[in-house]
């Protein structure tokens, strides 16, 4: 009889007991892999994010717009390869207590400063030639139904009135993690047109500048070079790197991060102590046999081996089937966590899996370890006497 | 029964380490379980004291925020003039125009940006809402660009702290004092004066106005007249509760967030409980073997199993609660999503979540107990006195 095939034996010895603590495990590695495709989410889009683009915008307050005319004066400084704008538009499809995520930008920039954005040459021309064009990411678009030509109509909340935008082109996202597919773009002119009309005073003015770097410049002194062009102007701008500005919004609701963290801490004590449990439970019932094969002369090693074998045979178990419903689970959760009509595109990442099954291998080791030294400690006589 | 309920509590001592295992383990599930709910419920009622309930707040009808709202000098005038107003000592309207803004700020030395919100007022905010007295300094002089901090904002940001200067829109703000608002939003706020923030910030019109009616009962009315008039597009609330819809999605985000998570890995505890309780079984088979031969019928065995679960579930659901009522301490600062800027906010215990807290423990001792209990009543007896335990 090998060890491999001691320590299987042993671990399929009670079948409801090992069935019970693998479900019990799977459930926790369940759980902490959901809390580990929220972080993800959330801090995804800041390690993805470009390094040949910078974020310009009001150095008061995001919520304060800045000239338009900014642009030109952006254009001209050396390293800056293209400047592109935008303003977030927030129109209300059907439900009005969940505008869409919808911009209004510049077109033809739009699509030069974002690879991220994939749409067929066709569609790129006719979003372009459409002044009252749009585009909408794939996900938005097989949500409502929409297809090319098809006219939505908005209703407004931030710039007031009805809208109507023709749908040109359905793109993809090259990376949904910093990219989203569920999101619409108009043409800025077309939306600028109509507020100066509507509120002149509110015309002209954009929330951010992307700024778009040569490659061979240096992003950091372009973003000092734009701040010190506006400094002490009536309009002062802040400008970084895209990957910081990202990484700051999420520094925002660090805290609520951290307590996530926190609860997967609280996991994998749950989980130490699902498994602890079962071995000891086993380790104590299987005292007298110990004492027998302790007189036939097994070492400490050995025990090693037989019990830390059975804990790490059962957290795989438990990871592998816990992993095996991160899956489905996670497209329930993302039902369950979407707002305002977006729902987080949770990938499972093969850091994900190599988290979880990492965590078990440590909760494994963990368990291990009072049964091994209990049964090292034990002498044979008090083994055999035990009363299982 | 006494004797049935110290059978089941000595077995559990007889095995204290396998107990105690389980015990925390369902201890730390309902703590979970409880700040999720505490700090959701700490968000809301943050909110929900922020503002007077005797005060009414008037914004343009269809802004979602303070920030996307806009009251021109005229609507202020011809809101002021109302009669229901209540009028103060020296005979003026007891009435605030406001303006709502976010200024970016840094926390602390090398700290991260945040936003924080700004509400250019006048010190007649201070009579409309007696709840908030100055703790530090004194108050903005009008026509100034002196500001007051909340005592969070004093707190979280050392650039903040009375003598202190901001700088912003190529202005210098002295900072003079520092007033509390009892925990509400207000707290995480940083007041000036109105006219001053306008002329900063380039803009023209207010965004909110707020008042007190001199008979709070006349609510219904006012606010049906003012919002039907049609030379105003106005909303009109209640104070409390226009601010209580300010942390809805952050709200929401915790609940469902944590509650999903719990319940999933709730699921792996009480499987780890089953699990322990089929052991315990296992183990006494004899045990119950005996005590059915001697008289004690299924119910009985069945019985005190449960009651042993159900003891695992109630000390797990104690401890957590203990536990929780040691996070009422601690604050929490973050970005409310729903206005982008940062709030500071507590986790909030009530009676009605102890209550929740304990009936989920209890429910999942039940659930851990019901099939090992189960299982031992319907031992039969001649097989159950058989059987050797391994």
């Amino acid at each position: 009889m090998t060890f491999g095939w001691l320590i299987l034996r042993n671990t399929l010895r009670r079948p409801v007991r090992l069935a019970l603590t693998v479900w019990g495990l799977a459930m926790v590695v369940l759980a902490f892999g959901l809390i580990r495709l929220t972080l993800d989410e959330w801090q995804g889009a800041a390690k993805a994010a470009s390094k040949n683009r910078l974020i310009t915008v009001h150095s008061m307050s995001g919520a304060l717009p800045l000239p338009v005319a900014y642009k030109d004066r952006i254009a001209v400084l050396p390293g800056v390869r293209s400047v592109h704008h935008g303003v977030e538009f927030g129109g209300v499809y059907k439900d009005p207590k969940q505008p869409l995520a919808s911009f209004a930008e510049p077109a033809a920039t739009l699509l030069t400063t974002y690879p991220e954005i994939l749409l067929s040459e066709g569609e790129r021309l006719a979003f372009v030639q459409d002044r009252r064009g749009c585009i909408v990411g794939l996900s938005l678009a097989e949500r409502y139904g929409w297809k090319l030509g098809d006219v939505i109509p908005l209703t407004g909340t931030i710039y007031p009135g009805q809208w109507e935008v023709t749908v040109r082109g359905i793109y993809r996202s090259s990376n949904v993690m910093i990219w989203s597919d569920q999101e619409l773009f108009l043409q800025w002119d077309y939306l600028n047109e109509q507020v100066k009309t509507t509120q002149p005073d509110r015309a002209d003015q954009v929330s951010w500048y992307t700024i778009a770097t040569e490659e061979t410049s240096n992003p950091r002194a372009v973003a000092l070079a734009i701040d010190a062009l506006f400094a002490n102007s009536f309009a002062e701008t802040r400008t970084e790197l895209e990957q910081a500005f990202i990484a700051g919004w999420l520094e925002r609701s660090s805290t609520l991060l951290y307590g996530l963290e926190a609860v997967s801490g609280v996991i994998n004590g749950i989980a130490l102590l699902v498994l602890m449990n079962a071995l000891a439970m086993a380790v104590r019932e299987r005292t007298r046999e110990y004492a027998v094969i302790k007189t036939l002369g097994f070492q400490p090693r050995h025990f090693c081996v037989l019990v830390l074998g059975e804990s790490l045979l059962l957290a795989f178990c438990g990871g592998a089937l816990g992993l095996g419903l991160l899956l489905p689970a996670s497209r329930l959760y993302a039902q369950l966590t979407q707002s305002n009509g977006y729902v987080p595109p949770y990938a499972v990442s093969l850091e994900t899996v190599g988290l979880c099954l990492g965590m078990m291998i440590v909760v494994a080791f963990g368990a291990a370890l009072w049964p091994v030294i209990r049964l090292i400690r034990m002498t044979t006589l008090d083994g055999l006497r035990h009363a299982g | 029964m006494l004797r049935w309920g110290l059978y089941s509590l000595r077995n559990l001592w007889a095995r204290r380490v396998t107990t105690a295992l389980i015990v925390v383990g369902l201890g730390l599930v309902v703590f979970v379980l409880l700040a999720v709910l505490m700090l959701a419920h700490g968000l809301e009622r943050t909110l929900g004291k922020t503002g007077d309930p005797d005060n009414v707040i008037i914004l343009r009808k269809g802004a979602l925020s303070e920030i996307g709202s806009s009251l021109s000098r005229e609507d202020i005038r011809a809101v002021a003039a109302q009669q229901e107003i209540q009028l103060s000592a020296d005979g003026r309207p007891l009435a605030v125009a406001e303006v709502g803004l976010q200024l970016t700020l840094r926390k602390g030395q090398g700290g991260n940006l945040t936003s924080v919100t700004l509400r250019g007022t006048a010190p007649e905010a201070l009579a409309l809402r007696p709840a908030i007295r100055l703790i530090q300094g004194r108050l903005w002089k009008p026509g100034t660009t002196e500001i007051v901090v909340g005592a969070s904002i004093a707190k979280q940001f050392p650039a903040a702290r009375v003598d202190r200067v901001l700088h912003f829109g190529n202005r210098a703000w002295t900072v003079v004092g520092v007033f509390e608002a009892g925990g509400s939003g207000f707290d995480s706020e940083v007041w000036g004066d109105a006219e001053q923030f306008l002329a900063t910030f380039h803009r023209t019109t207010f965004s909110s106005m707020t008042l007190r009616l001199a008979q709070p009962a006349t609510l219904p009315a006012f606010k049906d007249r003012i919002e039907r008039d049609p030379r105003f597009k106005f909303s009109v609330k209640r104070e409390p509760e226009y601010y209580e819809g300010k942390a809805e999605g952050l709200a929401k985000m915790i609940r469902v967030t944590g509650l999903f998570l719990t319940v999933v890995f709730s699921v792996g505890a009480v499987l780890g409980a089953t699990m322990t309780m089929s052991a315990s079984v296992a183990q006494r088979t004899t045990e119950i073997g005996t005590l059915r031969t001697i008289g004690f019928t299924r119910v009985d065995i069945l019985q005190a199993f449960l009651l042993e679960s159900m003891a695992l579930g109630a000390i797990a659901g104690l401890l957590g609660v203990v536990a929780a009522v040691g996070l009422q301490s601690m604050k929490i600062s973050t970005m409310n999503f729903d206005t982008g800027t940062e709030l500071v906010f507590g986790f909030q215990l009530s009676a009605e979540m102890i209550a929740i807290a304990l009936l989920f423990a209890m429910l999942m001792s039940i659930v851990g107990g019901v099939i090992p209990a189960t299982r031992a009543a319907r031992l039969v007896i001649v097989q159950a006195l058989g059987e050797r335990t391994a």
